[in-house]
């Protein structure tokens, strides 16, 4: 068998058969993708850090020891 | 330029919703050719837009989209096969598909050429597939997948050597 029969032989093997084509639309998959890989945060997350600013700045001291407990 | 690219560049949401609707279709279609497995290929499809998304900035909005897509979605599918790894390449679709009404013979050689070729490494399952079955020039393979067109011809030739030496059994008279 020669390299080109052989080609043709494979294509034919892996070409057999057409594939159904996409179905659904992927778009809702796509948008919780993305939100999922930039997750917004949340209220408290903003209230925790806004008070951890606070403290550190009125109480400098006590950074060490929120830091400790972290 | 497409201004629509440009604002995709320029994280415009509505833009790459766009450029997801319009092109989301072809590239699965790429995709599933590759993998063989039409639930893989959906999250492969998925997986490659992200890709797209997290990569935007470095998108020449001059250039075509959808060849820097292509190339994404081939990466995307030899990742997925070189990690799934021979044992769970699908020969399912080829089985539903028919290969029943070729004669017996050419059936049982077709699955016997589609089992050796699923079970190729990925990067020469994939340059295969783009080089004898979508017939597509070394040139082309080479800017698609990232290496040298004398890289493609290399991967051709070996993933046809090992093809032969899986199939020599078949192959002679019985």
């Amino acid at each position: 068998m020669t390299d080109r029969e052989w080609q043709s032989r494979i294509k034919q093997a892996v070409d057999a058969e057409p594939f159904p084509e996409l179905a659904h639309d992927l778009w809702p998959r796509m948008q919780a993708r993305l939100a999922t890989r930039h997750p917004a945060p949340s209220v408290w997350d903003l209230l925790l850090l806004a008070a951890i600013v606070v403290i550190a700045v009125a109480f400098p001291d006590m950074l060490l020891n929120i830091l400790y407990h972290l | 330029m497409d201004p629509r690219l440009r604002a995709f560049v320029d994280g415009d949401e509505a833009a790459f919703e766009a450029l997801f609707r319009e092109y989301q279709r072809e590239v699965y279609g790429w995709i599933v050719r590759l993998v063989r497995d039409p639930s893989a290929a959906e999250e492969l499809t998925i997986e490659t837009f992200w890709r797209i998304h997290r990569g935007r900035a470095r998108f020449d909005a001059s250039r075509s989209f959808g060849a820097w897509a292509r190339r994404v979605a081939i990466n995307v599918a030899i990742d997925h096969l070189a990690r799934v790894g021979r044992d769970k390449a699908r020969l399912a679709p080829i089985e539903e598909a028919g290969v029943a009404a070729a004669p017996e013979r050419d059936g049982e050689a077709r699955r016997s050429i589609l089992r050796a070729f699923v079970n190729l490494p990925a990067t020469l399952r994939v340059t295969a597939h783009l080089a004898l079955v979508e017939e597509r020039p070394y040139q082309e393979i080479a800017e698609l997948v990232g290496v040298s067109p004398a890289a493609v011809k290399s991967r051709v030739f070996r993933a046809t050597r090992l093809l032969r030496q899986e199939l020599a059994e078949w192959r002679q008279p019985r």
